[in-house]
């Protein structure tokens, strides 16, 4: 079963969504995080990591 | 412990904006969950983590033929549950780590989040409170010395306890660390309170 045009834009669906539910989250860490508290840290380490996930996962299909 | 410690809050900070401080009001504690209740959120999440590279592992294995005609689909899919885990993370982050206690010299006020968008703010005059109990049950809680703090109230409470027998109300937080301080910090403020009244 190879990747289709379907699938891309199903995969591509399912990342906007997260996407707004990410930002609106930001929003949320932004608007009441207090001083020196954990929670930029915290949001730094999730962002490289969906960037890790997103960078391997295009690499690989873009080499296969 | 409660944290950061009492002087070092800086009252006028605009991040308290929100919690429209009386002028003469000053923060003296601010308490968050211990962190050993978010320990099960992260167990579950490396559980989900897990799941999909042992299915990985296990197709590579098992469908050695088939491994490179599936393999993409395999990995688009892969990709897009741990966006999704790294997404509940988040989401269970901040919902733990933004319930907050704040405990000024005049009130005590519980923010407590509940999900995307939804934020409860609840306030007790510590004029009004009665009694004070910090419990600490079980293993974990009595290890890392967490627990319950239900504060009795001459007015209406909040949360669970409300149906415990007696015309008071109950105000209770859940996952206190060091919840026999915070409760005597909260006692001397309310004694601090009444000697000027009187």
């Amino acid at each position: 079963m190879a990747i289709n045009n379907y699938v891309l834009l199903g995969y591509a669906t399912f990342l906007v969504i997260l996407l707004i539910i990410n930002l609106l989250y930001f929003f949320q860490i932004f608007k009441y995080r207090l001083p020196g508290d954990a929670s930029l840290a915290f949001l730094t380490i999730h962002i490289i990591l969906v960037s890790v996930v997103l960078i391997s996962t295009s690499l690989y299909l873009f080499n296969h | 412990m409660p944290d950061p410690a009492i002087d070092q809050i800086d009252s006028n900070d605009p991040a308290f904006l929100y919690l429209n401080l009386h002028p003469e009001e000053e923060i003296k504690i601010i308490v968050r969950h211990h962190p050993v209740g978010f320990l099960g959120t992260l167990l579950i999440v490396f559980a989900m983590v897990l799941a999909p590279i042992l299915l990985l592992v296990v197709f590579s294995i098992f469908f050695k033929d088939q491994a490179s005609q599936y393999m993409p689909i395999l990995v688009l899919f892969i990709s897009a549950f741990i966006l999704f885990v790294l997404t509940f993370l988040l989401a269970s982050f901040v919902n733990y780590y933004f319930d907050i206690v704040i405990v000024t010299n005049q009130r005590l006020i519980n923010v407590d989040q509940e999900g995307l968008l939804a934020r409860e703010t609840s306030e007790l005059d510590l004029r009004q409170v009665e009694d004070v109990t910090a419990e600490v049950q079980g293993l974990l809680r009595s290890l890392f010395n967490y627990g319950l703090l239900v504060i009795e109230t001459a007015g209406e409470g909040t949360t669970a306890t409300l149906d415990r027998p007696g015309l008071h109300g109950y105000f209770t937080v859940t996952d206190i660390p060091d919840p026999n301080k915070v409760a005597r910090v909260i006692i001397d403020l309310h004694r601090l309170l009444a000697n000027e009244d009187a």
